[in-house]
């Protein structure tokens, strides 16, 4: 069953019978908005006069109104100028005995909808009414649509700025540190402090960085060229990324994907990839591991980036893809992060037609898995291109 | 000099504040979040405490300071808000307003540098100590 969107519709005739024929064809009537999936329905109410139209529109909005053009007093014309000047949100159809192209081209300019000739048919009548129907309800979801938008923009703004602004905050207390001279007069009492604001300016730096992949990844600049890359390879790359700091920290890493290839473009493997054993690296406990695995099936390649380090709750993990998550604890508080890696990485590989899942267990680790689209045989592409 | 417990999930700016703060004299604890700020409070009882607004959750500055109320409720607090009005439709926030239902000595404004947050302390403190003689036996 599809959803109902009720439409109020006003009739507004001198001609009572009218009235309420009109009424009788509407009330029963269920035009079907096919690409929204939605039916309309009309609660009709009944007018006699452009008084009695305007004072119902003051006290109750209606969204369609079905207007007479020859009116007694106020016309059906002065109605339209006036819903035009008030900037009303109502859809107008013009009915008229007196249908020549003059009166259409001046009800259309002030606003109307539609325009129906009378007499016309209950078939006729459905039809103009359907249409107008259609517009109200793709407009109203349009605006809804929009609004959420402009929300979504507005609360990543406004996350954006408070992680822009931290780092700013925490140099300005630093500066005010070494301005007071709280640690003596020696500069190398501050040599701590300084190393501290230059960790910031890095973080400050990769979050610009990752805004910017983000934002080239949402807007489909990034041109993609998605080639034949052996997983091995990619995996030893991004092995190397991490290997100073895994070496400081005694973390060992193991790589396993021989023999197998992705259909990827290579720098979003690169980006995904990094993204995933940075992590494993900097969520890792000293002297842990790492441990890469690529498998095949069905058409797909998984490759599980596996560490033994902090893990997460169930709870966290639903939410760890999205923009500016990062799950605080104590664990967790000193370790650097834009926030925006795994969104990124997600994003791609979902765009690579594949995507990244997690599972995780507090205190024991976390496993992430990587399934991107399995590269046809190295053999069958130089068959073709013999 | 007093014992001062510092709740933010910045690690610099606990860091920052801590050096001046203990360079003024004063002892100071640090909680980098709710479950940790617990811990700090049922090991020493501080004479005051400093928090910042947003925690893990974003407004969880607020329930934490109401719980710290309901259990130690001459326990000052001072806390830290970045948030302002502009930010999100979705959580308005009004200091002056605010600090009548929200069990919080003083609003401050982020940014603070530590040498204008330690002045704050030493009043906060100043006025907590008053408020204590005032009041009868």
């Amino acid at each position: 069953m599809s959803a109902c969107e009720k439409l109020k519709v006003i009739v507004c005739d001198d001609e009572s019978k009218m009235c309420s024929a009109v009424k009788e064809i509407l009330d029963p009537f269920r035009p079907e908005v096919a690409a929204l999936g939605v039916t309309a329905e009309f609660e009709v109410r009944l007018a006699a006069t452009g008084e009695e139209l305007l004072a119902m529109m003051d006290a109750d909005p209606a969204d369609l109104v079905l207007l007479d053009y020859k009116l007694p007093g106020i016309s059906g014309m002065d109605i339209l100028r006036r819903f035009s000047e008030e900037k009303r949100d109502v859809s107008v159809i013009i009915m008229t005995a007196y249908a020549n192209i003059e009166t259409a081209i001046q009800a259309t300019r002030l606003g109307a909808f539609d325009f129906l000739a009378k007499p016309y048919t209950p078939e006729e009548l459905r039809y103009t009414v359907k249409k107008t129907a259609h517009h109200i309800v793709v407009s109203r979801h349009a605006r809804k649509l929009a609004a959420e938008k402009r929300q979504i923009r507005f609360q990543f703004i406004s996350v954006l700025a408070h992680e822009l602004k931290a780092p700013i905050n925490a140099f300005d207390a630093y500066l005010d540190v070494m301005r007071t001279m709280t640690l003596g007069k020696s500069m190398e009492a501050y040599t701590d402090i300084i190393a501290k604001c230059s960790d910031r300016t890095d973080g400050m730096r990769k979050l610009i960085a990752d805004l910017l992949d983000l934002t080239r990844i949402e807007s489909g600049q990034m041109k993609r060229q998605p080639a034949r890359l052996e997983l091995d390879k990619a995996l030893a790359a991004a092995a190397e990324g991490v290997a100073a700091e895994a070496a400081r920290r005694g973390i060992k890493l193991e790589l396993a994907g021989a023999g197998l290839a992705v259909e990827a473009d290579p720098s979003e493997l690169e980006i995904i990839l990094s993204n995933l054993f940075t992590n494993a690296v900097k969520y890792n406990k000293d002297g842990g591991a790492v441990r890469a695995l690529g498998s095949e099936a069905g058409g797909k390649v998984h490759i599980c980036v596996e560490d033994t380090g902090i893990g997460l709750q169930q709870k966290d993990a639903a939410r760890l893809f999205n923009e500016f998550v990062r799950i605080k604890t104590s664990a967790t508080v000193h370790i650097p992060g834009s926030g925006l890696g795994l969104a990124i990485a997600r994003k791609l590989a979902l765009q690579a037609g594949g995507d990244i899942t997690v599972a995780s267990e507090p205190g024991k680790g976390s496993r992430f898995t990587l399934s991107l689209p399995s590269a046809a045989p190295a053999a069958a592409i130089d068959l073709s291109a013999a | 000099m007093a014992h001062i417990l510092l709740i933010d999930d910045d690690v610099a700016l606990i860091d920052a504040n801590k050096l001046v703060l203990t360079a003024k004299g004063h002892e100071v604890a640090v909680a980098y979040t709710g479950d940790e700020a617990w811990q700090a409070l049922e090991k020493r009882l501080p004479d005051l405490v400093v928090m910042d607004v947003m925690m893990e959750e974003f407004t969880s500055g607020f329930t934490l300071a109401e719980d710290v109320h309901i259990k130690h409720p001459d326990l000052p607090v001072l806390m830290l808000t970045g948030v302002q009005e502009h930010m999100s439709s979705d959580w308005k926030f009004d200091k002056d307003k605010d600090a009548n239902w929200l069990p919080v000595c003083k609003f401050l404004a982020k940014p603070i540098t530590p040498t204008k947050l330690s002045e704050e302390i030493d009043a906060a403190l100043k006025a907590a100590a008053e408020n204590k003689a005032r009041r009868p036996r």
